[in-house]
């Protein structure tokens, strides 16, 4: 009977249960665990996309990505045996995402990076890792809310023009009580405007900005 | 002129016979006035002026009123005192001296099998309104854009093609919305005719608590059993639409 792939039981684990599993030694990923991954990620994503208000495409290529970040990331936190010379291979550089598609595909895994870069910069917060993931994160800042990453975005009205993605950052600051995003004024007048009357049943500790005009 | 402002500040003692007891209950309410009973005579007093003239005490049987000057009672316009008032009666408020008691259970009361129809009324009264029926295909894509955390306050379950949404504060979608009062859900702006039937209704209909009692305006209800209620979000919404 074949063992079931490390990779794909990290990642399962994490979905279902949010603990994470560290092995002795850095695997390599096989094209065939590639794959599993891919389906269980896709289906989890179809899960998830019950609760869109529209429909989203996955983008296989950005979740296999960002499982795979949150895959090595992970064992790097004990496993670091020779592995800053191969630092760029595990992590290539990215580009911005394109699309919603790949935000939120990437974002099924990439939400347990904020965690796993807590842990690493208690570690060592002179790591040459902590760059590369920080820079990920402000990329794919929808999954870093909560956490204390900053975010280079200077147009907030343009870079959520898309109203699904308005929506869902929104509903993930509330989530997470994020008071730093809250605190950025064009998001902080959305939550007011999505708050209503009922401001404080929602979130008492809301501060209200003004909007500098 | 001062003999005459000392009798409109005259101290009214009021003489009854003590079988007229019973038909002091036209002025029980008048808690100035106090009563003493001696062997067969009954002695009121306290009287204001107005109820010294008042019909409720003029047409008492047999009763005798006089004024008390220097412990001697002296009748209406009277110059020579009638008597002597006595001293040592023990003083007590009306409502203390006249106890209520309640009729004994009429065994011979035949009227049992009537029956009350439920109705709802207009009432004034202001309410919340904590739950809203609409139709689920009216209201589905104002759900489909409602932010999760406005969701999750809420629960709804589906009656026929209408939905029921559940909670407070709740969306402002059209529809029929409804009032709580203990497990029932009315009509906004109705309520029983007799408000006491609530509990009662319950009591019948909902024994266990497990439903809400949903009211029609016409005075029908439609028992909804509380594990059909479920959490409202976007999947609970869709997969219940697959369903159906």
């Amino acid at each position: 009977m074949k063992e079931t792939s490390s990779f794909f039981k990290t990642l399962s684990h994490l979905r279902k249960s949010g603990h994470i599993t560290i092995f002795t030694k850095l695997k390599t990923i096989s094209a065939q665990e590639e794959a599993a991954v891919i389906a269980f990620l896709q289906s989890e994503f179809e899960l998830e996309s019950m609760e869109y208000p529209g429909p989203v495409s996955f983008d296989a290529a950005s979740a296999l990505w960002a499982a795979k970040t949150v895959f090595y990331s992970a064992q790097l936190l004990l496993v670091r045996e020779n592995t800053i010379k191969d630092l760029a291979t595990y992590f290539p550089e990215v580009s911005k995402p394109q699309s919603l598609a790949a935000i939120l595909s990437a974002d099924l895994s990439l939400r347990f990076l904020p965690e796993i870069l807590l842990q690493l910069n208690i570690a060592d917060s002179k790591d040459p890792l902590l760059p590369v993931l920080e820079k990920y994160l402000q990329q794919f800042h929808y999954s870093a809310i909560g956490s204390d990453v900053e975010v280079a975005v200077t147009d907030w009205a343009t870079e959520l023009t898309e109203p699904l993605y308005r929506k869902l950052y929104l509903e993930r600051i509330v989530a997470k009580k994020d008071q730093q995003r809250a605190g950025i004024p064009y998001l902080n007048q959305q939550l007011h405007a999505a708050f209503g009357l009922y401001k404080n049943q929602f979130w008492q500790a809301l501060k209200t900005i003004n909007q500098v005009s | 002129m001062a003999k005459n402002a000392a009798i409109s500040l005259s101290d009214y003692r009021a003489e009854l016979p003590h079988e007229a007891i019973e038909l002091l209950g036209a002025i029980r309410d008048w808690n100035n006035v106090q009563l003493a009973i001696e062997e067969d005579t009954i002695w009121l007093k306290g009287f204001t002026e107005e109820q010294a003239i008042a019909a409720e005490i003029r047409q008492l049987p047999g009763l005798v009123l006089y004024t008390l000057r220097d412990g001697l009672l002296f009748r209406k316009d009277a110059l020579v005192p009638a008597k002597k008032m006595r001293s040592a009666l023990l003083w007590s408020p009306l409502e203390k001296a006249l106890r209520l008691s309640w009729p004994s259970f009429n065994h011979n009361y035949f009227g049992i099998h009537e029956q009350v129809a439920v109705q709802l009324v207009q009432r004034d009264e202001e309410q919340t309104a904590f739950a809203l029926s609409a139709p689920l295909k009216e209201i589905r894509s104002t759900i489909l854009h409602t932010p999760k955390f406005k969701l999750d306050l809420l629960q709804w379950t589906l009656a026929g093609d209408r939905a029921l949404i559940l909670g407070t504060p709740l969306l402002a979608f059209p529809g029929q919305t409804y009032w709580k009062r203990d497990g029932h859900l009315l009509p906004s702006g109705l309520d029983f005719e007799f408000k006491n039937m609530s509990p009662l209704l319950q009591q019948k209909y909902n024994p266990d608590q497990s439903n809400w009692l949903l009211w029609h305006t016409d005075g029908s209800y439609l028992a909804i059993p509380k594990t059909m209620i479920k959490k409202l979000s976007l999947s609970s919404l869709r997969l219940t639409e697959n369903i159906y």
